[in-house]
């Protein structure tokens, strides 16, 4: 259980993140949604222990230190990998410095993703590097994976792609909290969906309830943002009238 | 073999991914340069023999001395200062530092930053104790051979002059 109590970041004067709370059992995929600057990175970082903060984050009851920082990985659209090493070299690091690396997945992602294994990373087109930085999160033995915006960059297919991978590999007790903007190709998998906004958790819900409910993730969105479908519309009627 | 052993160690000792052949040449660059610019003690030393019969003393070996070790605090600032671009590498490229504080052994980034630098600084330094040592066994030697009185405070004053004390 990842948990998260009365956190709160600020930088400077500006709040990034307010009084957050947060469960996460094992086993669940999360999406994590909000508009930019909403605190998602903010939040990720905060339990990774990369920003200092105020409040408690715990994971299976214990506080995150260097003990039991190998229970999360990380990927980020800004990548974590070392770009002059190539895929054998990163696998040799993985599997020195977390008991738990699966080489068998490393490989299996690898070969499924076609990466070459003798390339350095940093000749990967940006697909590639987002393909190579996801394997690497998912291969490090990691029971709570977080996902920052992993897909920025790719195509359609290559993140149909992964979903399916995704679906496929993950064990039962492992966990991913996926922040992304492209609600309605994740809503499908997701069992989760958490909103934030302005550094607060606006909205946190099961999608299965949701189903039963008829409404569909966006829907949920898009009403506990206080969406105005029509402000498009009124805008470009403003801006047609104008210049008659 | 034995090369190829060298140098795997020679890359788990820096940033991974670190041009560590260019920092290693560097290093031993700024470490031969030293040692050939303290050469320049023996120009004046070997001034100071031919003229002896004119002096009315024997020169200070911090005299002798001049700024032979000029260099040296270059070189080891120089090798100290790689820590910071060893430290920015994790940031260049990528931002592979969030991999390192993510690494259960929370050092192995500090090592790989500071190990070799320190290395060096400290073996450049070591090289310069020594060559001091020896420059001035030649100069005592010469000292007595001559049948000259050395000079009290000696080190005192070479430290003095180097501003160390």
């Amino acid at each position: 259980m990842l948990e998260i109590k009365n956190l709160t970041k600020k930088y400077g004067s500006k709040i990034a993140l307010s009084n957050v709370a947060l469960s996460i059992p094992r086993g669940q995929i999360v999406g994590l949604f909000g508009e930019n600057g909403a605190g998602k990175t903010t939040l990720m970082k905060c339990i990774l222990g990369f920003l200092a903060h105020e409040g408690e984050i715990s994971l299976d009851g214990q506080p995150i230190t260097a003990k039991n920082i190998a229970k999360i990985s990380f990927a980020t659209c800004e990548h974590s990998f070392f770009p002059n090493l190539d895929a054998k070299a990163h696998m040799g690091f993985y599997r020195e410095h977390f008991p738990k690396f699966s080489e068998k997945r490393f490989r299996a992602l690898m070969s499924f993703f076609d990466l070459p294994f003798s390339k350095n990373i940093k000749s990967f087109s940006t697909g590639q590097k987002n393909q190579f930085e996801v394997i690497c999160a998912l291969s490090q033995g990691a029971d709570y994976i977080l996902m920052d915006e992993p897909f920025a960059g790719n195509d359609i297919f290559n993140r149909e792609d992964f979903y399916k991978v995704l679906l496929g590999i993950l064990e039962e007790h492992e966990t991913v909290i996926l922040s992304t903007h492209l609600i309605e190709e994740v809503s499908s998998f997701i069992g989760r969906a958490v909103l934030i906004r302005k550094g607060e958790i606006i909205g946190d819900v099961d999608t299965l309830e949701l189903e039963e409910q008829g409404l569909s993730l966006m829907d949920y969105i898009k009403n506990t943002y206080n969406y105005r479908a029509d402000r498009v519309s009124r805008a470009l009627d403003e801006l047609g009238g104008g210049e008659e | 073999m034995k090369k190829q052993r060298s140098k795997i160690n020679w890359e788990r000792h820096t940033p991974p991914g670190f041009d560590y052949e260019t920092e290693r040449s560097l290093f031993i660059a700024a470490l031969i340069i030293s040692v050939l610019w303290s050469l320049s003690f023996f120009a004046r030393f070997f001034d100071a023999v031919i003229y002896l019969g004119e002096w009315h003393n024997a020169p200070y070996f911090y005299e002798l001395l001049g700024n032979a070790f000029f260099c040296f605090p270059i070189a080891i600032a120089l090798m100290l200062s790689s820590i910071a671009i060893n430290y920015a590498h994790y940031h260049s490229g990528s931002k592979s530092i969030y991999l390192m504080r993510r690494l259960p052994n929370r050092w192995e980034r500090h090592r790989r930053c500071i190990e070799i630098p320190l290395a060096s600084a400290s073996i450049t330094f070591l090289t310069a104790i020594i060559i001091v040592f020896i420059y001035y066994l030649i100069y005592m030697f010469w000292i007595n051979k001559h049948g000259y009185h050395p000079y009290a405070n000696q080190l005192k004053l070479l430290l003095e002059n180097w501003r160390v004390m």
